[in-house]
């Protein structure tokens, strides 16, 4: 079991260093010329060119690549904001907690949510429980989250007046937009626990289980819910990633003083060390997360206990693949 | 009556029929299945409401989208401005038609770019294999390591504003996707038997493969297609939401959020319009898209 | 026929159907057979002829949508399995019937250790603890010929053969009376299949078990049942005794069955398949089902329902052929 969690540790860290140099790569495509953003527009040329040098940005790309990666993951200096010269990484140090919070948080709802949605749903197939969740899930998944946020925030906010409309100053501030980014992956939760759930209730081993005289009841929750439990955890980190990629826009909206609300200030003011540090933080928690969930998985399933050959991890990815690029 | 001519009676029945035909009827029980499925239809029905909309947006308004008009800015619906005025006196309803284009374009651009992208990838790597296939795969890993919205964001970034460009960052994120599902396709169609029966009887291993694979692959890239465009323009609203994408003058929906946002306590109906456009579309095309996987795929229903 | 006699296992006129997609499936329609305690019938048929659905029905573990039965009666004993809730089916279940399903890389579940799945059910249906029913549970894993430490792993360590083992080692945990067997040996290969067979009928002589074994292969009929009955769309076409069936198959379907075997010593020149194919079941042809692809139809065999005709003692048949001869006979 060891071997395998190392094995799992070993692969991911080239991933990781991968993804700092695609997000390195991207950003700098970005248009605009850094020093001439720190230094304003009426900065002379020579002031920029000066800047420029000792920022480094006159050497080639693959120089630049070399100290972002050596920078980066040695000694974790993210570089400075453009527009007021602090560490990012100081900056981002601070608001990660309460991001992580706010997703952790968000996914707790998929899941103490969205899992019963879809299992009721699927034990009363075609009745009107399933319809009703269904169309709930429906729903969460279709409407825009955070749409819904500011149409939360205009009603329970600034006409009824019962919850802050920004900030994160009471425990109050946490329920509109925990809702509001748990709702799609709720619902995307509720569907695959349904369809998983449909799945196993037709299976043989429930019919011998029935054969032999089991209580529904009895069916339900030591042969079916184990059974369809398992493709659903599979998805665990998919829903991190979902509930995360949420809070960016979110915080926003809500103001929450995470990284998501750091990096989309930052837009408006190209501070693209601000945008690229924060990805590369987000991400690389992505990755975490996921590599958590996989080591979790093979502890739960037994069929991977035995095996804990990298056969897996290829077939893994193929199924975890999926959900994270579309809706 | 003895019934022979159903296909569809007989699970392993190969009553000899031209591969053509029992295609057609393949596809004629797919439309009748689909047709069943009120929702489904509705959605279709929806989704194609807006592409005429979009379509004749000039003729359903008087109004031109960016037509600024300061006298008559932040108006409530009435009978002259049927969803009111922004803060520049622009017609909302009016921004709402165009901005279906925008959406549509966003939308449907992003996920066939990144479908045929995919595809390719995908046959290029199952196809070849060896370090071809290693090199398309570390790269979707690490597409896929970072959550899609990051993803979309510093593209969009480095890219800069406007309808082009955002097309590209939003189709990159949908790439690893379905070449991973070609390419597993390819994977599992290596092994099968029939290759080795095959390539025993010298058929060539590449009409072969392609052939056999991809009409399997077909229908869950239908379905994601489908469900992915209410994805992308819900994504591509985010975008345009906190700046990036598309900006005014443009009507995008997301944009037109933006700048409610500042207002909403007193003009709640600029808020209110927009979101409802695009909760409504993507709606209509993930009951479509339901609809679609449920009959592509009995087994998936029941 | 009395209601209450001295027949173990009694289902009367069964009639299932299955909905989908708006259409009726008739999959079994007007079954009757008898069985006594210790007896073994076999229930012989193509894929697809209704053989699972009654013994499905018996247990009334059907799928309920899609399948729903129509009408009829089984009696267990003095019992109506008709007329009993499901506290009281529960209780019969897995403890005086047993069943024992087709495919064994299926039937386990596989997140749950195999011992704990033989010991759960015996738990259930005695008042056993928790350790008395471990011991009895490793005991039966013994007695089917697995290691009695092996009662702590899971369904993917074990092989085919194996797993089918310990299906019948649960079925067999509490003593049935009576055991369902739904083609037990039909996703094994030849060499572990004997050993199955071997071992069913070893424990269905200590324990006089009464069992209905359901296959589409005649080898293994012929090896251990004792009665016959061959199903063809849902309907018992031929009924009787091993030897009568074997030596003396009178319907067209049965005498097409055995037909249609390779024979070794016949210097075989071509397989000889029986014409055409089995109905679709939510489209029967009318009068006997059998009459579109029968050698011997005349045109009453269309028109006409057939009844089951006594042809003698213990052998029926549901041939028109048949009726002639029969009323020829009593003339």
């Amino acid at each position: 079991m060891v071997r395998y969690v190392l094995k799992r540790i070993l692969a991911i860290i080239p991933v990781i260093l991968l993804i700092g140099v695609a997000i390195f790569t991207i950003m700098y495509f970005c248009p605009g010329d850094p020093a001439e953003i720190i230094l304003g527009g009426g900065a002379s040329k020579s002031d920029v060119f000066n800047l420029r040098e000792k920022m480094g940005l006159n050497d080639s790309y693959f120089i630049q690549l070399g100290r972002f990666m050596y920078n980066t993951f040695i000694r974790f200096d993210l570089g400075t904001s453009y527009m007021n010269g602090k560490s990012v990484l100081t900056e981002i140090i601070t608001r990660f907690p309460r991001t992580l919070v706010f997703a952790l948080s968000a996914m707790l709802v998929q899941i103490i949510i969205g899992i019963p949605l879809g299992v009721t749903a699927a034990t009363h197939q075609n009745g009107w429980a399933d319809r009703v969740c269904m169309l709930i899930a429906l729903i969460g998944v279709s409407v825009p989250a955070f749409w819904l946020g500011l149409e939360l925030m205009l009603l329970f906010s600034v006409k009824l007046q019962w919850l802050p409309a920004y900030g994160i100053d009471s425990w109050k501030s946490w329920i509109l937009p925990i809702i509001v980014n748990s709702l799609h992956g709720m619902a995307m939760m509720a569907r695959q626990a349904r369809s998983s759930m449909l799945e196993v209730i037709r299976s043989d081993y429930v019919t011998t289980a029935r054969a032999r005289g089991v209580s529904e009841r009895k069916i339900l929750y030591r042969h079916a819910l184990p059974n369809a439990l398992i493709p659903i955890v599979q998805t665990l980190g998919n829903s991190f990633g979902i509930a995360l990629g949420g809070t960016v826009i979110i915080e926003n909206v809500f103001s929450i003083p995470g990284i998501g609300q750091y990096m989309t200030n930052s837009i408006t003011n190209r501070d693209y060390a601000v945008i690229q540090g924060s990805v590369v933080v987000l991400s690389i928690a992505f990755c975490l997360v996921m590599l958590l969930v996989d080591v979790a998985f093979g502890y739960i399933d037994p069929r991977i206990k035995a095996q804990y050959a990298s056969k897996k991890s290829k077939t893994h990815k193929v199924i975890r693949g999926g959900a994270n690029s579309h809706a | 009556m003895h019934n022979e001519s159903n296909p569809v009676a007989y699970a392993d029945s190969n009553t000899g029929m031209p591969e053509k035909i029992k295609k057609q009827n393949q596809l004629l029980e797919v439309m009748k299945r689909l047709n069943k499925n009120k929702l489904a239809m509705a959605g279709m029905i929806i989704f194609i409401l807006f592409v005429v909309v979009a379509i004749l947006a000039p003729i359903l308004t008087q109004y031109n989208y960016a037509a600024m008009d300061v006298l008559s800015k932040n108006q409530s619906p009435s009978a002259e401005h049927w969803c009111g005025t922004d803060d520049l006196g622009r017609d909302i309803f009016a921004r709402l038609l165009y901005g279906a284009r925008y959406s549509l374009a966003l939308g449907v651009s992003a996920v066939v770019i990144g479908l045929i992208v995919g595809i390719i990838l995908g046959c290029i790597a199952g196809f070849f294999g060896g370090i071809l296939e290693e090199i398309i795969m570390r790269l979707c890993d690490i597409m896929q390591s970072i959550p899609s919205i990051l993803l979309a964001i510093i593209i969009s970034a480095a890219l800069g504003n406007g309808l082009f460009n955002t097309i590209i960052a939003l189709s990159i994120g949908r790439i690893p996707f379905t070449c991973r599902m070609v390419r597993a396709q390819f994977l599992s169609q290596r092994k099968l038997e029939y290759v080795e029966a095959a390539q025993a009887t010298n058929s060539s291993k590449a009409a072969l493969m392609f052939k056999q694979i991809l009409p399997n692959a077909i229908s869950p890239i239908i379905v994601a297609t489908t469900m992915g465009i209410g994805g992308t323009i819900t994504m591509a609203a985010g975008l345009s939401y906190i700046g990036l994408g598309v900006q005014s003058p443009s009507p995008e929906w997301g944009a037109m959020l933006s700048a409610a946002k500042g207002v909403m306590r007193y003009y709640p109906y600029q808020l209110l319009f927009p979101g409802l456009c695009i909760a409504i579309f993507v709606l209509a095309l993930n009951l479509f898209g339901d609809g679609l996987r449920d009959a592509l795929d009995p087994k998936l229903r029941n | 026929m009395s209601i209450k006699n001295e027949s173990f296992l009694k289902v009367d006129n069964l009639i299932v159907e299955y909905t989908s997609d708006g259409q009726i499936i008739h999959a079994v329609n007007g079954v009757s057979l008898e069985l006594q305690k210790g007896k073994t019938l076999g229930l012989v048929g193509e894929t697809g002829a209704g053989k699972t659905t009654i013994a499905q029905s018996i247990l009334r573990i059907l799928p309920d949508p899609p399948a729903k039965i129509r009408s009829g009666d089984i009696w267990l004993e003095d019992k109506n399995i008709m007329e009993m809730s499901e506290h009281e089916l529960r209780k019969i279940r897995g403890a005086k019937v047993a069943m024992v399903f087709q495919d064994p890389m299926t039937a386990l579940n596989p997140t749950m250790r195999i011992g704990t799945q033989i010991a759960d059910g015996i738990r259930l249906h005695t008042g056993l603890s928790k350790s008395e029913a471990n011991e009895r549970a490793m005991k039966m894993l013994e007695m089917v010929g697995i290691p009695r430490d092996r009662f702590r792993e899971f369904p993917h360590q074990f092989s085919g053969g194996m797993k089918q083992r310990v299906i019948i080692a649960i079925a067999l945990s509490c003593n049935p009376d009576l055991l369902l067997a739904d083609e037990p040996t039909t996703a094994l290969d030849v060499t572990i299949q004997a050993q199955v067979l071997e071992l069913i009928n070893q424990l269905k002589h200590e324990k006089n078990t009464a069992m209905l074994l359901i296959t589409h292969d005649l080898g293994v009929v012929a090896e251990t049942c004792d009665d016959v009955a061959v199903i063809y769309a849902g309907e018992i076409i031929e009924y009787g005794s091993r030897e009568e069936i074997f030596l003396d198959a009178k319907h067209p379907y049965t005498l097409g069955l055995f037909g249609s075997l390779p024979n070794m010593s016949d210097g075989a020149s071509r397989l000889a398949p029986i014409k055409g194919q089995t109905p679709d079941p939510s489209d029967l042809p009318t009068g006997c089902k059998f009459h579109p692809r029968c050698p011997k139809a005349i045109e009453e065999c269309s028109s006409e329902n057939v009844e089951m005709i006594t042809l003698n003692g213990t052998h029926q048949c549901r041939c028109l052929n048949y009726k002639m001869l029969v009323a020829g006979r009593e003339k």
